[in-house]
């Protein structure tokens, strides 16, 4: 599996965990997250849950709208930090 | 009232900014423009004086043009957060006796089938960017408008402990007291740059960001809203934290009204981070208790300390901490804003000595003269001029104010304030719950989590998602609870009062959300 693939499915498995009444049909790489239920109560969850499984910290200008609106979004800011 | 202070800024500093909004700067003269522009097209659909208008706006430029024109019309503006669901618009719109509905493109289609279901005649006006008038403002409309209206101007919804919400209202001549009470107060003046980060549809926002701002001439810099697909999403402050910080350095914001969760937010942002905020003069925090740990936590990172500010519905704020030495009283929310009494009384109504806890009551001109339509209520609430606020507290041999509980329980979630029996009458209305009990369980982020514990007419076939499922129908997504327990029977006490408090220990230590 390429790094990019180990990437998203450790990304869906991290946001199914901090949003457990999506079920993981529903998820697609780019369904929007604030619509989906990722709100203030979880969100601080989700940015530590990526952080420890993989092992990065997000700079303060990265915890922002445009890099958590989805999937896909969340994966390619991890790839860039990873690079 | 409101009117005319404008007009009386506008005289003295037409160029200034009043609104910045992303890359968006309104003068106060465009602002104006915009304001008449507005209200003339009301007045073209028949709005006249004590016509209640709907504003379902994010916070955006629109809003504060739309709260203008309403109040140039001496019509009635009823803010409603933008989030709520079908039914709950519905409460507040036939309640109120809306007139019309002022909205952005975002939402008119579902207002459409809202009003359809509405027997009476609403209109919808739809504006989604300001039109950006530049039209100078002669002398002559600055003479035309001086007559003061000083009648009602805003409805807001203060939710009890029993039924439904109740409306307040409130006139120019009270809000126009109230600000000046706390720019007085405060000494906020047209130099300052207030960013506002809290809703515009709750007097914390409308009252201690835009009209203070307004009011002084100020600008008042709107934190801009995030869109998905051309509708404006709710987004987790986190995510919002980095614009924060970046416009209070740009915009060099001197006062920042906030809400404990928000501060602690933003103080938790990495050492590492460099942050500029050597222009705030003013942070302050409303709506709920500030904790020891958030105050310190602010005052570790950025070196400023929270103020408390005491405020209400029904008589906007009323009182904020502005000591020197804050160190010591930081749990309190200070003396009194300028103009405005406070006495702690026990249940005989006699005025209590300092250091004892008893019912905070308040008198000054801000305070509404009642809630619409509660003869009743009102005779128990406005007595001799003085507001009975129901909160309990006690008073220092200074005279600093503390609160020691508060009338209403409610559920403090990432700066929500969110009735627990709203949610219960929701949730008692599915066929399958027989019992339901809404509480708040201390988070580790954001405030307190939503829990229902229901006691199921059949375990079998109660099921979690089809609750959850139909709650999302009724209520705001922030009002869902994050946690369903089902349970045989509600705790209570033998008196059959329930036990709340059993409620919320049993699962606290399990939560890691």
């Amino acid at each position: 599996m390429k790094n990019i693939d180990l990437i998203k499915q450790e990304t869906r498995n991290v946001v199914l965990t901090v949003l457990p009444n999506i079920n993981s049909e529903d998820l697609s790489e780019f369904s929007n997250l604030f619509s989906m239920g990722l709100d203030s109560v979880n969100a601080m969850s989700l940015i530590l849950k990526l952080q420890n499984s993989f092992t990065i910290k997000f700079a303060v200008n990265e915890i922002n709208a445009e890099n958590f609106q989805s999937v896909a979004t969340i994966v390619k800011l991890i790839d860039k930090k990873q690079a | 009232m409101l009117e005319k202070k404008l007009l009386e800024i506008i005289k003295e500093h037409p160029d200034k900014t009043a609104i910045a909004y992303d890359n968006l700067r309104i003068s106060y003269q465009e602002f104006y423009a915009n304001i008449t522009h507005l209200s003339n097209h009301l007045s073209t659909i028949g709005i006249v004086q004590g016509d209640c208008i709907a504003l379902i706006l994010p916070n955006s430029p629109e809003f504060a043009i739309a709260f203008y024109a309403t109040a140039k019309l001496n019509a009635i503006v009823l803010p409603i957060n933008p989030l709520l669901k079908e039914e709950e618009v519905s409460y507040y719109i036939i309640d109120s006796n809306t007139k019309a509905i002022i909205t952005n493109s975002h939402e008119s289609e579902n207002l459409r089938k809202i009003i359809s279901k509405i027997d009476k005649k609403i209109e919808l006006i739809v504006i989604n960017h300001i039109y950006l008038l530049t039209k100078e403002v002669d002398n002559s409309i600055i003479t035309e408008s001086t007559s003061i209206f000083k009648g009602d101007v805003l409805y807001l919804y203060s939710s009890g402990s029993t039924g439904k919400p109740k409306r307040v209202c409130r006139s120019q001549d009270n809000l126009s007291h109230e600000i000046k009470n706390l720019s007085e107060t405060a000494n906020i003046s047209a130099t300052d740059n207030i960013l506002c980060i809290v809703p515009l549809y709750h007097a914390h926002g409308l009252e201690n960001c835009l009209l203070a701002a307004i009011y002084n001439g100020a600008t008042l810099v709107i934190l801009e809203q995030v869109s998905h697909e051309a509708k404006t999403i709710e987004v987790p402050f986190v995510f919002r934290r980095s614009r924060v910080l970046e416009l209070i350095e740009k915009e060099k914001i001197t006062i920042l009204p906030a809400v404990p969760y928000i501060l602690n937010t933003l103080a938790e942002t990495p050492d590492d981070t460099q942050v500029d905020v050597s222009m705030l003069k003013l942070c302050f925090s409303a709506g709920n208790f500030l904790s020891k740990e958030i105050f310190d936590k602010f005052l570790q990172r950025f070196g400023i300390p929270v103020r408390q500010l005491y405020g209400s519905t029904e008589a906007g704020s009323i009182a904020i901490n502005l000591d020197r030495d804050i160190n010591n009283t930081y749990d309190s929310v200070g003396l009194p804003l300028k103009n405005i009494e406070i006495k702690i009384i026990d249940d005989a109504e006699k005025e209590l000595p300092t250091g004892s806890i008893g019912e905070i009551v308040v008198k000054s001109k801000a305070v509404t003269k009642g809630y619409c339509n509660k003869p009743e209520i009102n005779q128990q609430t406005f007595k001799d001029g003085w507001f009975f606020t129901g909160d309990l507290g006690k008073k220092d041999e200074v005279g600093h104010v503390y609160i020691t509980g508060r009338k209403q329980i409610f559920i403090d979630t990432a700066g929500y304030k969110v009735d627990p029996l709203e949610i219960e009458n929701i949730l008692i209305t599915h066929s399958q719950v027989k019992e339901a009990v809404v509480v708040g369980i201390k988070g580790l982020y954001a405030g307190e989590i939503i829990k229902a514990v229901i006691v199921p007419q059949n375990r079998e076939i109660c099921d979690e998602k089809d609750i959850l499922s139909y709650c999302k129908g009724k209520l705001a997504d922030f009002k869902i609870p994050k946690i369903i327990e089902f349970r045989d029977a509600i705790p209570k006490s033998p008196l059959g009062k329930v036990l709340r408090k059993n409620l919320i220990d049993n699962l606290s230590e399990s939560i890691k959300l």
